[in-house]
């Protein structure tokens, strides 16, 4: 059997957590996640010869977030979904809505951000980068990083100024069996 | 008010995703890289011949053609032509993610396939970079109202709170322009269409919008019946009976009962209708014909219907005989067959408008530099009317008896859930003032299940589907400040014993 080549390494290393980033971006909507990496991976394909390895996850991430932000792709993604005959209920993967059920509180706030502070609140707190780094993945000002990321923490109803004991302290107090 | 930290971000947002595994091979990539390369040269090639194909265009004509006009991101506008429901460009605010992002599929649709659009058979691409400037028939208020009473995670919607397997849908249109004023598929614009269909760019259906109308689509079998001339006062046996296709253990049954003679016997096709007895208006089906309520609900604005093995059939373009009842049995006066949301609160607005059809529309005007290169088309004023004055009279008149002292002509419909009869998996409310016209559409968002409201209720056509229907009438009335004419009284026209029913 043949070595794995780099690129299939990189593949196996990266997929997991382009997809759970991908899933965030997309507020849960995991077949649209799935499409999302897909694409970004083939666009690092393409480029690979020009990409040092060490750059690759951050290219591969760059290009899920800027295609997730991408109309045309959206335009796109949608005409390939299509069949003549109305699709059954779901135009989506059928296996994955069990998944997409449980996972919906969470999902269910980030959906209610727009595209862009989404894409804020998922490099920023779940690939944790810099609000500078963000502000250049995004290619926007920093100030409308911070302002972006103010508006969808105050959508998420979470406090950037509130420290671990206060939040215990709430917990504690709310009706146990709620 | 509970707020998180953001470490308790961090942790929900890892948590979320934590038994998310993907299986993605490296083969599944390079295959999809091959076909974006491919995407790529063609797109390059196509670009050139059409710089090629401009240059001599512009050499022969010798005039400025309208087309193709400055190139930069096409802008939709909502009604009033100034405010902005998406801007064409990659930006992350251009609204497809939001509810009207389904209104830019249909409004795109519109254009690259409607007679006399300029745009016909451009790809959406080239429309979306073609720097146009689109108005929608979308009223801002009308659409802002329809989100507020349909879109589940509002915080004060009708849906809110309810089982997040459910989906509502709701259409709301303007009677004699065919105006859509209002559109709601569901609150991901990039997601399933659930109030109906548009056709993309290479002719696919795509959409989800469409299910069993059940007793909403009585509407169109009353229509049907009072244009035969049947009296609303004629009466039915609306006891189960051995009728044609169904007989013994295959009859119909009724899900309600006739209030004037509950045990059983005759019920008036009026009352009938009220309590959406199946039994008696399959009756009436078979004797008006089931080709003429299929016309009639044609004619009213049901452009597609589907078969029960999911064919869609574009009713504008076939014979009511080629389909009936090769393909729509009977069983299509009661229901049973699929049609879209927007496609019902289109025939809603044939009736409002006193029969007069228009044609179910999203696009207003489109101007390219300046000038209107495209306008919609309204129905001409002095078409022949669906029904007469009299018959219109009744039928307004049977349907507000469901929603006595509102003003609203309604039909509730719901349908059952396939593995258990006593359960629900569709409910519809469907209605019309003489000043607009709304369906609103209940269900499941993935896989069938029973409908149960959030207080565990089972939910029927006259529950959740009309609690939204009448606030959408409601709120939309008051925001456009419209006002209703009060329906005509009823006229009782046409035969008391008409063939198939029971000598009065």
């Amino acid at each position: 059997m043949a070595e794995p080549d780099d690129f299939a390494v990189f593949v196996s290393s990266s997929s997991h957590r382009l997809f759970r980033a991908a899933s965030l971006l997309t507020g849960g909507d995991i077949a649209t996640a799935d499409d999302l990496v897909a694409d970004a991976l083939a666009r690092v394909y393409l480029a690979w010869p020009r990409i040092r390895s060490d750059d690759a996850f951050a290219y591969a991430r760059r290009t899920v977030v800027n295609l997730h932000l991408d109309w045309r792709r959206l335009l796109r993604r949608r005409a390939e979904t299509l069949t003549d005959s109305v699709p059954e209920r779901s135009a989506r993967n059928v296996d994955y809505s069990n998944d997409v059920a449980q996972r919906d509180s969470l999902a269910r706030s980030l959906r209610r951000l727009t595209r862009r502070e989404r894409a804020v609140v998922v490099l920023r707190y779940f690939l944790d980068l810099s609000e500078e780094a963000t502000a250049a993945e995004l290619g926007i000002a920093v100030g409308t990083v911070k302002s972006t990321n103010a508006r969808a923490l105050a959508k998420l109803r979470v406090s950037p100024d509130l420290t671990g004991p206060a939040r215990a302290a709430v917990t504690t107090a709310a009706p146990i069996g709620e | 008010m509970i707020m998180m930290t953001i470490e308790e971000l961090r942790r929900a947002l890892e948590d979320e995703t934590m038994g998310l595994r993907l299986n993605m091979s490296a083969e599944r990539v390079r295959r999809r890289a091959r076909n974006i390369r491919r995407r790529r040269l063609m797109v390059a090639a196509a670009t050139t011949l059409m710089v090629v194909a401009a240059a001599g265009f512009f050499t022969m004509s010798g005039t400025t053609p309208i087309l193709p006009a400055q190139a930069g991101p096409t802008t939709i506008y909502y009604s009033d032509g100034t405010t902005v429901l998406s801007r064409l460009d990659s930006s992350s605010d251009n609204g497809l993610a939001t509810p009207v992002g389904l209104v830019v599929n249909h409004v795109l649709d519109e254009l690259s396939h409607a007679d006399g659009s300029p745009l016909r058979g451009h790809s959406w691409e080239s429309i979306a970079n073609g720097g146009y400037a689109i108005t929608t028939t979308i009223d801002q208020r009308a659409q802002q109202v329809l989100e507020q009473a349909t879109d589940e995670t509002v915080d004060n919607s009708t849906m809110y709170g309810q089982s997040r397997t459910m989906q509502a849908a709701g259409a709301v249109v303007e009677p004699a322009t065919g105006r859509v004023l209002a559109y709601f598929g569901g609150h991901d614009g990039l997601g399933n269409d659930y109030a109906g269909f548009y056709v993309n760019e290479k002719g696919e259906a795509t959409g989800v919008g469409r299910y069993p109308p059940g007793a909403s689509f009585m509407v169109y079998t009353l229509a049907a019946a009072l244009k035969a001339g049947y009296s609303l006062n004629s009466h039915w046996l609306w006891t189960p009976h051995d009728q044609p296709s169904r007989t013994g253990a295959n009859q119909i049954r009724n899900a309600s009962r006739c209030l004037s003679s509950p045990s059983g016997g005759t019920c008036s096709l009026l009352e009938s209708i009220v309590s959406s007895l199946n039994v008696p208006l399959y009756d009436v089906t078979v004797s008006v014909g089931p080709g003429r309520v299929l016309d009639m609900a044609r004619n009213a604005g049901i452009d597609t219907m589907w078969t029960d093995d999911r064919t869609r059939v574009d009713l504008r373009a076939v014979d009511a005989n080629q389909v009936v009842p090769s393909r729509f049995d009977t069983i299509l006066g009661i229901g049973q067959y699929p049609v879209t949301v927007l496609d019902q609160a289109n025939a809603m607005a044939t009736f409002a408008a006193g029969g007069l059809r228009a044609h179910a529309h999203f696009v207003r005007t489109v101007t390219a530099a300046g000038d209107v290169v495209y306008a919609e088309t309204l129905p001409d004023p002095d078409q022949p009317r669906l029904l007469n004055a009299a018959q219109l009279a009744d039928l307004s008149y049977a349907l507000s008896q469901s929603a006595v002292g509102t003003g609203v002509a309604l039909k509730t419909g719901t349908w059952e859930y396939k593995q258990d009869p006593n359960q629900n998996a569709h409910a519809w409310s469907i209605g019309y003032t003489s000043a607009l016209a709304t369906a609103i559409w209940v269900g499941n968002k993935l896989e069938e299940q029973p409908l149960l409201n959030r207080d565990g209720g089972t939910v029927w056509g006259s529950g959740l589907p009309t609690a939204i229907l009448r606030r959408v009438v409601t709120d939309t009335q008051a925001q456009l400040g419209l006002q209703p004419t009060a329906f005509t009284a009823p006229a009782f026209v046409g035969e008391l014993n008409p063939p198939g029913s029971y000598p009065n």
